[in-house]
């Protein structure tokens, strides 16, 4: 079976739920306060951002200081909000705290309970749930980095991943390799900016590693829409000459089927020009020109 | 003068002896940067490069060299405590450069400091430098030269670009930092940008900021209320798609909020220069500087 576009490998069975009222119960690491935050709202089983957009007096946000944890007397006060009765009130604070435990323990960056359902009989119970996990946490939480679905992720995007790639893959026609995040979204923009299209996203990091530019090179020729590639980098820990070095290594295991610009400067530079030119590469050293030239090459390849 | 490091600073590294610690440690003292002290647990009454004092703990460091800044280059998993260990000791001025902290160790990590008195920048983060006097991070010092332009920016190397661009115009920077790419970080936007305000040698500020959160937009408000001195704008991220997180764990549109136009319309909003392509830096710079 197929949900928008996405197979369903595994389906949890369990008793249908009698709905009489549902609610929304969400935390998020909030960025303003610097805290988590739960959300909490009696307009619950729909989406909380159309909530927040129509009717934000709707939604209650409580802060929580992660030192101190959950205090019962804010999970009552959430869970007054919610509901009159007070048997219904504890319930929920109940499950407001398990909720909270459970985001602290698996290093979470957002745990909702969508909808929180008291059927007509009056019971509480959490029928749905959502949990986003923070990246940063998966190397000390080994269990939870098991239950990662690699066949439900873009392929190309696995494979920079186990390789220390940042990689995502987009639409367009120039494929980027760049070193740092902030460059090489700025790299997309100026791409787009020269009335080109990015293929991708990709950071190879600080650290000068010729193997992560090899990696970098197999899984953007990969992408059958590349029609130029694009070298950025700026060195400060990057060595550029290692940069260059995993050029030629790779194009020598590998040649290229589509041209190629490499635009480097800083650490090295010198040296990474030298090898460059000596293995029959040119570069430049200003990221406009670079960048010009190479939407130039991917655009007349694609007429 | 300057904002946050310069001539007093006195700078511990936490880390010194890792593989990165000890790399920038050698890059921070050939550039002019007073190291006093270093710290790695069961290497205290060792010396770095025959010349630094290393310590067993950040409050050993202290004592003995009235180090007021720290450095830290230590992995994820033990930056929070790293952190919370330089506040505890007295350090006025912590400068996390890790990167992949954990989130919720940051909602814990901060209160802390905030307790303490003392000043964060990062994590994840190149660190700051004041050109000619201290650099304390990764920051490449040949890119930079001393001069009334401020930088503040949530990026490394697009900040490097573009303080080439200044430096080469003969644009020199006051002081340049980076605040990091994390969704929680201990110093933002409006605080470099008050200090920039205060410091005599700053004339004018480059600001780059990147998709996600509403940092930007906050800083665009601060800017129209309380700067007198021009502030020219960078977004990274026009053409991100959204809910994914490009490379920084903060670079991410969530929903419909922060998004690159949102910013680039506060920017505008608040009167300020809007750099289109990182070169643009240099000529919104010079005619403000007029």
């Amino acid at each position: 079976m197929d949900i928008k576009g996405l197979t369903v490998e595994k389906v949890l069975v369990t008793v249908a739920a009698d709905i009489g009222s549902e609610a929304y119960v969400g935390i998020i690491v909030d960025r303003a306060t610097k805290k988590p935050v739960f959300m909490v709202s009696a307009a619950g089983g729909i989406d909380i951002e159309e909530v927040a957009a129509t009717t934000p007096e709707k939604i209650l946000y409580v802060p929580v200081d992660p030192r101190y944890g959950l205090p019962t007397y804010q999970a009552m006060r959430m869970g007054f909000f919610l509901y009159e009765d007070v048997k219904l009130a504890r319930a929920a604070a109940k499950i407001m705290q398990q909720l909270y435990a459970a985001f602290m323990a698996a290093g979470c960056s957002l745990a909702e309970i969508n909808p929180l359902v008291v059927t007509p009989s009056g019971e509480l119970l959490a029928v749905d749930g959502k949990m986003v996990i923070d990246d940063n946490e998966l190397d000390r939480l080994p269990a939870i980095a098991a239950l990662r679905d690699e066949s439900s992720e873009e392929p190309s995007e696995v494979d920079a991943r186990n390789a220390n790639l940042t990689f995502i893959k987009l639409d367009g026609n120039v494929g980027c390799v760049v070193n740092g995040a902030g460059l090489a979204m700025a790299t997309m923009d100026l791409v787009k900016y020269y009335g080109g299209e990015p293929a991708n996203f990709l950071d190879i990091g600080g650290s000068s590693n010729p193997e992560k530019v090899v990696n970098a090179l197999r899984i953007i020729t990969s992408d059958p829409n590349v029609k130029c590639i694009l070298f950025n980098i700026f060195g400060g820990i990057t060595r550029t000459d290692d940069v260059a070095n995993g050029i030629v290594t790779a194009t020598k295991a590998n040649p290229l089927k589509v041209p190629i610009v490499i635009r480097l400067t800083g650490t090295n530079e010198e040296i990474a020009v030298k090898i460059l030119t000596d293995n029959g590469f040119s570069a430049s050293s200003e990221m406009d020109e670079a960048v010009q030239r190479a939407v130039q090459l991917a655009t007349g390849a694609s007429n | 003068m300057s904002i946050f490091i310069g001539k007093d600073t006195k700078l511990v590294v936490q880390g010194i002896t890792g593989r990165d610690g000890s790399f920038h440690t050698n890059q921070m003292i050939e550039y002019g940067t007073q190291v006093v002290a270093g710290v790695t647990p069961g290497k205290g009454g060792q010396t770095f490069a025959e010349r630094v004092p290393i310590y067993n703990t950040v409050h050993d460091a202290v004592q003995h060299t009235g180090a007021n800044t720290s450095v830290i280059y230590v992995p994820p998993p033990f930056a929070a405590d790293a952190m919370m260990e330089a506040a505890d000791a007295g350090v006025q001025l912590i400068i996390c450069i890790t990167e992949g902290v954990p989130v919720l160790d940051m909602t814990k990590v901060y209160p802390f400091i905030k307790e303490k008195g003392a000043r964060l920048i990062g994590p994840n983060c190149p660190g700051a430098i004041t050109p000619g006097e201290s650099k304390v991070g990764i920051i490449p010092g040949r890119i930079c030269t001393p001069g009334p332009v401020g930088v503040v920016s949530r990026s490394g190397t697009l900040t490097y670009e573009i303080v080439n661009h200044l430096t080469r115009a003969g644009l020199g920077q006051s002081t340049c930092v980076g605040i990091g790419g994390d969704p929680i970080n201990g110093t933002n936007f409006i605080d470099c940008l008050e200090a920039f305000e205060k410091d005599p040698n700053t004339k004018a500020v480059c600001m780059m900021g990147e998709i996600g959160g509403t940092d930007e937009q906050e800083a665009a408000e601060f800017i129209k209320r309380e700067m007198k001195k021009p502030v020219v704008g960078f977004i990274a991220g026009q053409t991100a798609p959204p809910g994914r997180r490009m490379g920084h764990a903060g670079a991410i549109i969530s929903g419909s909020a922060g998004t690159a136009a949102e910013k680039i319309e506060a920017f505008q909003a608040a009167g300020m220069g809007v750099a289109k392509r990182p070169v643009e830096f240099v000529e919104l710079i010079q005619a403000r500087l007029r």
